[in-house]
């Protein structure tokens, strides 16, 4: 009987325009505007109409807005709709409850006993089970331990991963770290490399006398005293007649370029000793 | 700034002298007790010329450049009583290329400047006389000025 109503109210929606020259609904249409609008609660529907059943109706399916949906249909929506909204009750309980909410959406929730009691929907809910369909069977009680085990470990790995992430990105800054490190040393090394190369460049001296200049080629650590020798073969004078200056002082033949400060093509002076 | 003009061209001077100078002439900038070069102060050597009286003689000269410089010349003094009509009993020597007022230009450089002083060594100018010792000596006593130049030229042996 109730659910004939029901029905009947469904069909009032779905073919208002059909039936309105036969049947005066103006006692039906203030819930109707109502819902419309959105704006009813339960309290005044049940004003409105006497059977709390089709109140019950009325809400779910005003809300979902399916009035073209066949009565069963929207019988098995209505539950799941209310599932949903008891999943969503739940998520304010517990925090593992809410992942759980999350990641199953729809599901049937596992604490429903747990939801039932905590809400005020109480009444209503019994008298939907009155005549609707039997609920889809419960996963067991140990199956949801395994449910939310497994959730557990799926969040456990997932910090197990973001704290590898984290030890990786560490481990690449110590990489990152170490290769600056050793970067710097080579760079050192390069520096001392550099160094003896530059200390076995060859420089362009001028050894000047009266008459001009000379010009020699020699490494920047070699000691004078080759060229001084060389130089006074060349010019057919004893090399203990010969006094070299650089700068105004007196070279000594073990030092070396490097050690006077030489540029290329700095002059050293010959003087040829009187007596 | 005119300090950092100074400075700038005292060491292309230096650059320059370093590459190409004439013999037995040395020029080269102060070196303060700490290592660091003044490069405003130089010491230098000016040879004698050979074939005259003062060959032999390296004497010694400090050039004091100015923060001016090269708009205004630099100083140059021999040692105190420094044997020579145009060289004033503080050593400084008169020279025309050296006076801001007559012959001095900024394109002036360091070798000039020593090569005009050693010409002026055994040609000194009458007309414009510095010291009274050497001038009266050149004017009035050819043979005794000689002699005292030759004496002093061997005062300043070669450094090496």
């Amino acid at each position: 009987m109730e659910a004939a109503k029901a029905a009947a109210a469904v069909a009032v929606e779905d073919e208002e325009d059909e039936f309105e020259p036969l049947f005066n609904y103006t006692h039906v249409r203030p819930a109707d505007l109502l819902a419309f609008q959105g704006e009813w609660s339960f309290p005044s529907i049940s004003l409105l109409l006497s059977s709390a059943s089709i109140t019950t109706d009325y809400w779910i399916w005003l809300e979902d807005d399916l009035f073209d949906s066949p009565p069963i249909i929207t019988n098995g929506k209505r539950k799941n709709t209310s599932e949903a909204a008891e999943a969503a009750v739940v998520v304010i309980d517990d925090d593992e409850e809410e992942i759980k909410a999350k990641n199953n959406g729809c599901l049937p929730p596992a604490s429903r006993k747990h939801g039932n009691s905590g809400l005020g929907l109480d009444p209503k809910r019994k008298k939907d089970e009155d005549w609707l369909p039997p609920p889809p069977p419960r996963i067991p009680n140990s199956g949801l331990r395994l449910q939310e085990d497994k959730t557990l470990q799926e969040l456990r790995l997932y910090k197990q991963e973001l704290a590898a992430f984290a030890q990786s990105a560490q481990d690449a800054l110590q990489q990152v770290v170490e290769g600056a490190k050793q970067e710097h040393n080579n760079s050192g090394n390069a520096v001392e490399e550099t160094i003896k190369q530059v200390q076995r460049q060859k420089i362009v001296i001028s050894i000047q006398d009266k008459e001009g200049q000379k010009q020699f080629r020699l490494c920047l650590d070699d000691k004078f005293q080759r060229l001084f020798k060389m130089y006074a073969e060349k010019v057919q004078i004893k090399l203990d007649n010969l006094v070299f200056s650089f700068d105004g002082d007196k070279v000594d033949p073990n030092a070396t370029p490097e050690a006077l400060g030489m540029e290329d093509e700095d002059i050293i002076e010959v003087h040829v000793k009187s007596n | 700034m005119s300090g950092g003009i100074a400075r700038g061209r005292l060491t292309e001077e230096r650059k320059a002298w370093r590459k190409n100078h004439p013999h037995g002439f040395v020029a080269r900038p102060e070196t303060l007790p700490d290592g660091s070069v003044n490069l405003m102060t130089w010491h230098c050597t000016i040879p004698g010329k050979q074939g005259t009286d003062w060959e032999g003689g390296f004497f010694p000269l400090t050039i004091h450049f100015s923060e001016d410089y090269p708009s205004k010349p630099p100083k140059c003094k021999f040692p105190q009583g420094f044997f020579h009509p145009n060289v004033y009993p503080s050593g400084t020597v008169c020279l025309s290329i050296l006076n801001e007022d007559n012959g001095w230009r900024p394109a002036i450089t360091v070798k000039q400047i020593l090569v005009g002083i050693q010409d002026l060594l055994d040609q000194p100018n009458p007309a414009d006389p510095a010291q009274t010792d050497g001038y009266h000596l050149f004017i009035q006593d050819p043979a005794e000025y000689k002699r005292r130049v030759r004496q002093q030229a061997k005062q300043y042996p070669p450094l090496v």
